[in-house]
């Protein structure tokens, strides 16, 4: 079965986006220095491996203000893969491209887990995550772990009623020289 | 002269203690898979830690335990039960705050309560020797006022959910870090920075 795994880049002290984040500015004050890695995102080795992977998926799940905040990909993520939008107000009007609303977690789940047969799912988006994860319906973490402290921002994972246990499966290190530019790769398995 | 250190193992969210830690539970509810790597409920003391350990968690404790003096925040020490005056081979030991009545009277233990100058005090004290920092708002404040070098996170693959973290309330300015060294062991991933930028 596909599995669940959510890409998400974030600072050593837990954040994805700086303060005062908008649909103006999506990655809040100065919340674009995550995404420096980015710049080296086709580069052989470890970033063009995990983005490749990635992009190999067959189905995504998005939460509505990442999905906002990033335009609505134009209605297609990549490959034109279904984008399943968790939300719990649908958006009037019909979907753009490959996108589809969906109100409940599990059958959001359900949704991309078929969609993408033999291939995974990605994940991107804070909020999903966390409901994806309460609903244990997430299987993988991939966080891209810049080495900056942001210090203010909306944070990955927040107030999760109860500890749940990871496995670590792998880290993969950039050979990037520029320190702006570094990014560390770790993945783990959810226990469930 | 040696570098001052933070030394913390914290989950993956971020957290160094479950909620409610305090006397008696000083790693909160729930928080004891942190300390995991390294500690066994029949060692509480963690005395015997470094022979009981190996490969890379043992390498990674050996260095810690190399350090010449230790800096650490009175809430930490105290839940700690003050490691009974001696945290390794009896190095000085800077407190930051204020000494509570109730405090052991410990030789190795000054108490101090500006951050700055406990780590000035206990690098001279050190003699080149790294010194090791404890506690999450020492930590912060050390962050803070730039007299911090390097940081060694000991990344526990769980997400704690709710607890004490270790990097909370702190201005939006950025902190730089530079990975030095990264190394993966039984429990634990052992992710070494240093601090590029601060204050």
């Amino acid at each position: 079965m596909a599995l669940i795994r959510l890409y998400m880049t974030m600072s050593l002290d837990g954040y994805v986006v700086g303060p005062a984040d908008s649909v103006g500015d999506p990655m809040g004050i100065d919340g674009f220095r995550l995404f420096n890695w980015l710049d080296h995102r086709d580069d052989p080795g470890p970033n063009g491996e995990v983005v490749s992977e990635m992009l190999a998926t067959r189905a995504m799940i998005s939460g509505r203000r990442t999905y906002e905040h990033a335009n609505r990909w134009n209605g297609d993520h990549h490959d034109g893969v279904p984008v399943f939008v968790l939300t719990h107000d649908p958006p009037a009007g019909p979907p753009p491209g490959s996108v589809r609303y969906v109100t409940d977690v599990h059958e959001t789940a359900d949704l991309a887990r078929r969609a993408a047969g033999n291939a995974d799912v990605m994940v991107h988006g804070a909020g999903v995550a966390q409901a994806l994860l309460l609903a244990n319906e997430l299987d993988e973490l991939e966080l891209h772990l810049v080495p900056v402290l942001l210090g203010q921002g909306r944070r990955l994972f927040d107030h999760l009623p109860e500890p749940v246990e990871l496995e670590f499966i792998r880290r993969l290190e950039p050979p990037v020289t520029d320190l702006e530019h570094r990014v560390t790769h770790v993945r783990y398995r959810i226990h469930r | 002269m040696g570098r001052a250190v933070l030394d913390m193992s914290m989950s993956v969210d971020g957290f160094i203690a479950g909620p409610n830690d305090g006397p008696g539970n000083g790693l909160g509810d729930g928080g004891e898979c942190l300390h995991a790597w390294f500690m066994t409920p029949s060692d509480p003391d963690h005395k015997d830690v470094t022979e009981r350990l190996t490969g890379v968690n043992r390498e990674v404790m050996d260095e810690v335990m190399a350090t010449g003096a230790v800096v650490v925040g009175g809430r930490t020490f105290a839940l700690a039960n003050e490691w009974g005056g001696d945290h390794h081979d009896g190095v000085p030991i800077f407190v930051v705050g204020r000494r509570e009545p109730s405090a052991g009277q410990w030789p190795a233990v000054t108490y101090e309560t500006d951050v700055a100058q406990a780590l000035r005090l206990a690098k001279d004290a050190a003699g080149g020797k790294d010194v090791l920092v404890h506690g999450a708002r020492t930590g912060q404040l050390a962050l803070q006022k730039g007299v911090l070098d390097e940081v060694h996170i000991h990344m526990v693959p769980v997400l704690l959910g709710q607890g004490r973290r270790l990097f909370d309330n702190m201005p939006p300015d950025h902190i730089e870090l530079e990975l030095l060294h990264a190394a993966e062991a039984p429990g634990v991933l052992h992710l070494r920075y240093r601090v590029r930028t601060g204050g």
